[in-house]
């Protein structure tokens, strides 16, 4: 008897389901109308690309070393995210090093191409919401690039670093706001 | 008299090369190769990964840069002795000798004269220049013309000694008895340190 009112509880359910998405049939007669329902479920997607690597070269011995990468951020919808950005030094610092010594940098961003109305990111501090995502393309390929991501190594740092080649990472993450 | 001299700063002068031989040309062929070896395992290994599409999305960006060794000495003035009215003349000025990493150096001093000597005509004075890595006029040591003597203590913070401060000495003296012995006269030269890898 338990068993019997789960089963029934079931098709009910199925039965519901059915009537939400059901195609419908046509009757026979001089026309006939069938109906089927589409349905799809986009979710909230995002994506940073056209990131390129920052390759100073050999340090001149004066002066701050910048350089400006316009990215494409894409978000459907409303185009609002945001980003967080850590680098592989150690606790997540923004650090290049040669293995012995580091060298600190400094990231910011910004949500449009360009460097006006920029922010400074702090590692691993999700930055306040962002606007302006290409809404068009993932790859930005229409609608073009939409962020600017920069990196500064400040001429202070730069002198009282050892000789050496230096490297690092900064990862960027997108997400939603 | 004797009159305004100046002195000036020189970077690090690099040797004149002979004209490359047949194997050296061999050489630097294979020189060049490796170069670009490195060059292509620099860009394998150093690239930019792009984010995919998701929920949330991450991409990556190489940082580099080489810094060289680097040297600079600053903060020298001229050195005015006006009329000399006997006795030595001294001049010690503290200057900022930079160089990055281990702070160490050597320093080579020359005069546009071709010696420690002041010019006037065909009248020379000899003048003494001493050489401390401390910026403190009592100590030091005197220097030898043209020739490299190593230290250490550089500024190794800012180019400028703008942050940690000027690093060294120097210290010209010209002795009373050739400055008895001299020809009256208005006597000058420019003096020229190089800083550069001990």
């Amino acid at each position: 008897m338990k068993m019997m009112k789960s089963l029934l509880a079931l098709g009910i359910v199925t039965l519901g389901a059915s009537a939400a998405y059901a195609a419908t049939q046509g009757t026979l007669g001089a026309t006939s109308t069938g109906t089927a329902d589409i349905t799809l479920t986009i979710s909230e997607q995002y994506r940073i690309s056209s990131l390129q690597d920052y390759t100073f070269g050999t340090y001149s011995g004066t002066g701050n070393l910048t350089s400006n990468d316009d990215v494409c951020v894409y978000h459907n919808g409303d185009g609002l995210y945001t980003v967080t950005a850590t680098g592989s030094g150690a606790a997540n610092a923004f650090t290049v090093t040669n293995g012995t010594n580091t060298i600190a940098y400094g990231v910011s961003f910004n949500d449009q191409t360009g460097t006006v109305g920029q922010i400074a990111l702090t590692t691993g501090n999700p930055s306040a919401t962002q606007s302006g995502a290409n809404v068009t393309s993932s790859d930005c390929s229409s609608g073009g690039l939409s962020a600017n991501l920069q990196v500064q190594l400040l001429e202070a740092a730069l002198q009282a670093a050892p000789a050496g080649a230096y490297t690092g990472t900064v990862t960027v993450v997108v997400q939603t706001n | 008299m004797i009159e305004i001299w100046t002195f000036s700063t020189q970077y690090k002068r690099l040797p004149k090369q002979r004209p490359p031989s047949s194997r050296a040309k061999l050489f630097n062929f294979s020189a060049l190769c490796s170069v670009f070896s490195l060059f292509a395992f620099a860009i394998t290994a150093l690239a930019a990964t792009q984010g995919t599409l998701g929920t949330s999305s991450t991409g990556t960006a190489e940082v580099s840069v080489t810094i060289p060794e680097q040297f600079r000495v600053s903060n020298l003035q001229d050195v005015s002795f006006g009329t000399w009215g006997g006795g030595d003349l001294t001049n010690n000025q503290n200057t900022c000798v930079y160089h990055n990493g281990d702070g160490s150096y050597s320093i080579t001093a020359t005069s546009s004269t071709g010696s420690f000597a002041l010019q006037n005509g065909p009248d020379s004075l000899p003048f003494e220049v001493y050489f401390n890595n401390t910026p403190t006029p009592s100590g030091g040591s005197a220097l030898a013309y043209n020739s490299t003597t190593s230290t250490s203590g550089s500024n190794t913070t800012a180019a400028d000694c703008s942050a940690g401060g000027l690093s060294a000495n120097i210290r010209v003296r010209i002795a009373e008895g050739d400055l008895q012995a001299a020809n009256p006269g208005a006597y000058n030269a420019t003096l020229s340190f190089i800083i550069q890898a001990d």
